[in-house]
């Protein structure tokens, strides 16, 4: 069963969750720039959340997710990084929180060109 | 009345088109029609990268028989879209995990299609039984003192006559546990079973629709179960559980032992 290597390989994917749902994605990543370089990661994602206009409805927070070269960067940025609070203009705060993420899958550097 | 009347959503061809195909024309017949129309489209706009995860991260809005379809057509892009079946799979997880943090209601149907999804997500083999083991515990402790259910004890997040939590279990377990029939998983299960037991067991007593619901999904998969019928029975269970994987694993396990796998074949 392919699956089981899994469990033991260290697990490199980290999630960022609960951010804010209306920080852009360049203020994010300048954010994390003492710990997330070209260096430390080999790879990125952003996913903006969204802020709901009407009031009884919850926002979703925005996400990122890294994957660190090592455990000992995803360490520092765990350590360093977790708790994180953003505030906006209307005082609003959001308390990042670092985990690893469940789903340690990650796309392949060069994916096929789909022949269509 | 002095509201403004409400603006229709405006939607482009392309989006339209995406809908429709999903929505009207998917089917098990249709199936690699619908994978070559999608394929079609301009992936390299990131517009319409963005309508397809719209989408894909909405199974309650198919028919719950097509949610299958739906994880199948994740599993066929992620050959030429690695990225979109990644970030399709990561969302419907941190959803799952969001609407646990939540517990709204008016959710609830929401949140089965989403976790016959992640099932389905499984049985396609794009997430490992990590996540599904994950999931499973996630939903029997999230939210308990140390990740111990006790009867009586009031949490705000899973209120003892609450058993939506039950549900959502059940469901995974139909679309995907009969695939941890040998070796370690089969292992991991059988704890995750006898801790689902205790879980269920601190509630308040089952309404009979909840009993059947369990009942079914329990003697599915292990059709010689013998119930515990008290929480002492269940507790004692799963201490010894617990105290035998202590034995044989040298770091003490977390927060609920789905990271044994020592004595895997």
């Amino acid at each position: 069963r392919p699956q089981q290597s899994s469990s033991h390989a260290p697990r490199l994917k980290t999630v960022v969750r609960r951010l804010p749902p209306n920080l852009p994605e360049e203020i994010f990543w300048q954010s994390v720039q003492p710990w997330v370089t070209n260096d430390t990661s080999s790879w990125r994602v952003y996913y903006p959340g969204k802020l709901k206009s009407r009031p009884h409805k919850e926002n979703i927070p925005s996400r990122a997710y890294i994957l660190f070269k090592d455990e000992d960067h995803l360490a520092l940025f765990s350590k360093g990084f977790d708790g994180h609070v953003f505030r906006d203009k209307q005082g609003r705060e959001s308390q990042a929180i670092v985990e690893f993420a469940t789903n340690q899958k990650v796309p392949p550097e060069k994916g096929k060109a789909d022949p269509r | 009345p002095d509201r403004a009347p409400r603006m229709e959503k405006h939607r482009s061809n392309t989006e339209l088109f995406i809908l429709h195909v999903i929505y009207d024309v998917l089917s098990k017949k249709t199936i690699d029609k619908v994978l070559r129309l999608i394929r079609k489209l301009h992936w390299d706009d990131p517009e319409v990268v963005q309508i397809l995860h719209k989408v894909f991260i909405k199974p309650w809005k198919l028919k719950y028989s097509s949610i299958g379809l739906l994880a199948m057509l994740t599993y066929d892009l992620q050959r030429y879209h690695p990225s979109f079946s990644v970030g399709v799979v990561d969302r419907v997880i941190e959803d799952i995990r969001r609407e646990l943090e939540y517990n709204n209601y008016s959710r609830n149907q929401r949140r089965v299609a989403s976790m016959k999804f992640l099932g389905e997500l499984y049985i396609y083999r794009l997430i490992s039984s990590t996540v599904i083991f994950d999931t499973l515990w996630m939903l029997v402790t999230f939210g308990h003192p140390d990740g111990r259910p006790l009867p009586n004890q009031i949490t705000p997040l899973d209120m003892p006559d609450d058993f939506f939590r039950v549900r959502l279990t059940c469901v995974l377990l139909d679309t995907c546990a009969m695939c941890f029939d040998r070796g370690s998983q089969k292992k991991k299960l059988d704890s995750f079973l006898t801790f689902f037991q205790l879980y269920v067991l601190c509630k308040e007593p089952t309404p009979m629709d909840v009993e059947f619901m369990l009942t079914d999904s329990l003697e599915a998969l292990r059709p010689k179960t013998v119930f515990y019928k008290t929480f002492e029975e269940a507790a004692a269970a799963v201490d010894e559980m617990i105290s035998s994987a202590l034995g044989t694993v040298e770091d003490p396990e977390g927060d609920g032992g789905d990271s044994d796998e020592e004595s895997a074949v």
